[in-house]
């Protein structure tokens, strides 16, 4: 029962996924997003990780999708196609369907690889790590042993940051373009 | 605040220093309201010089720290040092460039200490989950830098490649990683070469063990760019602000050979004979393959390049192709011999791009064509480019020379005599288009382009001219360190 609702999940995720690459309008790609959240918050549900799973939709689905929606209403690009559609036109090139064949070709050598593996043994959990499955073990673990990679998240969040808002940030008036950089 | 706590953060000092400086430079040129660029500078520099003082301070017995997560040894801190050297040049490459802007100097600083961060956490750490941190936060500096010269296309298109590229690979190594915890339950590398569930896969069906392998070297491979996945380099490292240009294909290549090293170190090395071992050396011949591979496709290009700046980039992943003779190796000799023609690779690129830096402020054009007959107008600094092409040839007395020298007989020991004529044909291939811009140098008739003065960024650049070929012809002491360097990266690993 779980495996299947597993592979359901996967597929739907996977769904998703494509179409927020796909979809012609950014809303349909916002959708399309939101299943992808969803189906992966009840994957962690099912790896019995009922914190992730909460903190999941509340963070990414709650918080951050509703923040791209914002974006895009405010940008006024959600008037661009009501309906939810795919687009397949960047799937249209000789190009792409050559990269496209060699991918699934690969992807299928993957597969048999996979089919014809054979698993030694599934590897035990270690032993002295304490369980994570709780808002306490979580925190525990994050704010103990994962402390330093905790603090190294915080500041690859402020280096994007400030890398986004200097890209981002238009010129001001009175700074002239360097030397030579209007080169064909 | 217990004791240990305190411990902890002194082993780790190099890297609070860096995250104070960086925010240091964002909060200066915020107060000085983007007018007192050199001031920021020097804030840099000074940050930067604390960081080594506390990295010699680290000098001794390999320690670990943070639940065993980071690694204190002599393997990081060969890469840290180097690495903070390089952005030191960087720095003064920018301070002296006249065609960066003075606008932003603040952010942009902010940017290359956060990327030397990253490359902190990656050369130190034998933990996957610290490794693709420190690998996302070179990265992502590393974006918005090569982007950074807002309104030239070149430079946003640059920016956009390397971001979906890297995206993707990380994504793909990320992929890897997580097949390699489904096979051993754990993503510190010590345990996971110790994992009994490794080893019996590894000796029934290697297969997805393989598969796992391949995904997180392919990562790697992006970051070193190696063929096939160096197809963002030519375009970023030509879009990008040249400093940054230079960073990033010293630095930050440096860096990810350097995890790389780690992880194949931690994984196959000395395992001679068991089942993981003998895997290694299947590892090593396909990486050998990619060596050829990439080294042949990065000459080859670069013959045809007119520019300057494309010409160092193709040639920057032939020598990627050259490092990975020693690491295809997969010995203890052929490592040493890779980290030797690193530490190379730092002295004579920098001084390459050092060059291109000054040139491009007298010319404002990158291609060899506008250099001609500016051997005369600059004979000092164009007399030591023609040292750092050497030395990027691979001729005698040069640093360059004696890293290939190791990196042949390293290959020819370990039964790659096939690997070494390659490399040698392709030696003889770059001979071509580094002659070239020698040539352009000082054969040809002088234009009438005035060589303004630049004494800082000749004297450092001389500075590093001297020191290719001082280790050229006294290799003992870069050797001995490399040696040195590599005989912890076991016991470094191990917690």
């Amino acid at each position: 029962m779980t495996n299947i609702l597993f592979y359901v999940l996967a597929i739907v995720a996977l769904l998703g996924a494509a179409g927020v690459v796909l979809a012609k309008s950014p809303m349909g790609s916002v959708v399309s997003l939101l299943g992808t959240f969803f189906a992966l918050a009840v994957i962690y549900l099912l790896a019995g990780f009922q914190f992730l799973a909460g903190a999941q939709i509340l963070v990414y689905a709650g918080a951050i999708l509703v923040l791209f929606l914002f974006v895009i209403m405010l940008l006024n690009l959600g008037a661009m196609g009501s309906k939810f559609e795919l687009s397949f036109a960047p799937l249209q090139s000789t190009r792409a369907r050559i990269a496209g064949c060699i991918a699934l070709a690969l992807a299928l050598v993957g597969l048999v690889a996979a089919q014809r593996a054979s698993f030694a043994a599934v590897p035990e959990r270690d032993a002295s790590a304490p369980a994570i499955d709780s808002m306490e073990g979580l925190a525990l673990e994050l704010f103990g042993r994962y402390s330093l990679p905790f603090q190294a998240t915080s500041l690859l969040l402020l280096v994007t940051m400030v890398g986004v808002i200097a890209l981002a940030k238009r010129q001001r008036s009175g700074d002239e373009p360097a030397k030579g950089e209007e080169r064909p | 605040m217990n004791n240990a706590y305190l411990d902890g953060l002194a082993s780790i000092a190099p890297e609070i220093v860096l995250t104070v400086t960086a925010l240091g430079a964002l909060v200066l040129d915020l107060v000085a309201k983007g007018r007192d660029s050199v001031r920021v500078g020097y804030l840099t520099l000074a940050g930067l010089a604390a960081t080594a003082w506390f990295l010699f301070g680290q000098w001794g017995q390999p320690s670990h720290t943070a639940y065993g997560m980071v690694a204190i040894d002599q393997f990081g801190n060969f890469f840290k040092l180097f690495s903070t050297a390089a952005l030191a040049i960087v720095v003064l490459f920018v301070m002296h460039d006249r065609r960066e802007r003075r606008h932003g100097i603040g952010e942009y600083y902010f940017l290359l200490l956060g990327a030397l961060i990253g490359i902190f956490f990656m050369v130190s750490t034998g933990n996957l989950l610290l490794m693709v941190l420190g690998f996302e936060l070179l990265s992502l500096s590393s974006y918005s830098l090569s982007g950074f010269h807002k309104g030239n296309r070149k430079s946003a298109e640059a920016s956009m490649k390397y971001v979906i590229f890297g995206g993707l690979s990380t994504g793909i190594m990320v992929y890897g990683i997580s097949l390699l915890y489904g096979l051993t339950g754990t993503i510190d590398l010590a345990k996971m070469a110790g994992s009994a569930n490794l080893v019996a896969q590894v000796s029934s069906n290697p297969i997805p063990f393989g598969i796992a392998t391949v995904l997180v070297l392919a990562g790697f491979a992006y970051k070193i760019s190696l063929a096939p996945f160096h197809f963002w380099t030519p375009d970023v490292y030509e879009g990008a602000p040249t400093p940054v240009t230079a960073f990033l294909a010293v630095a930050s290549k440096a860096a990810g050979f350097g995890a790389l090293l780690r992880f194949l170190g931690a994984l196959f090395l000395d395992q001679g004979g068991t089942p993981l071992g003998e895997y290694g050396t299947r590892v090593g011949t396909m990486l050998a393959l990619l060596a050829a591979v990439t080294m042949t496709l990065g000459n080859l290009a670069a013959l045809r390049q007119p520019s300057l700046k494309r010409m160092l980039a193709y040639s920057s992943i032939a020598h990627a192709g050259y490092v990975m003779i020693g690491i295809a190796c997969m010995t203890r000799g052929g490592f040493t011999a890779a980290m030797y023609y690193l530490a190379a690779y730092y002295f004579m690129n920098l001084g390459a791009f050092g060059f291109l830096v000054y040139f491009e402020g007298v010319t404002g054009s990158d291609t060899v064509d506008s250099l001609k007959g500016m051997g005369f107008k600059a004979p000092l600094i164009s007399m030591v480019m023609v040292a750092f092409l050497v030395s990027l040839t691979g001729l005698p007395p040069t640093v360059g020379f004696y890293g290939k020298y190791l990196l042949f007989i390293e290959g020819v020991d370990n039964g790659l005599m096939w690997l070494v004529v390659v490399a040698a044909l392709n030696s003889v291939v770059s001979l071509f288009y580094y002659l070239r811009v020698a040539r352009a140098l000082f054969l040809s008739k002088a234009s009438d382009q005035e060589a303004a003065p630049a004494p800082v960024l000749t004297g450092f650049v001389t500075v590093l001219g001297v020191a290719t070929v001082a280790f050229g012809l006294y290799v003992t002491p870069l050797q001995a360190w490399a040696t040195k360097s590599l005989d912890l990266i076991r016991s470094a690993t191990g917690s």
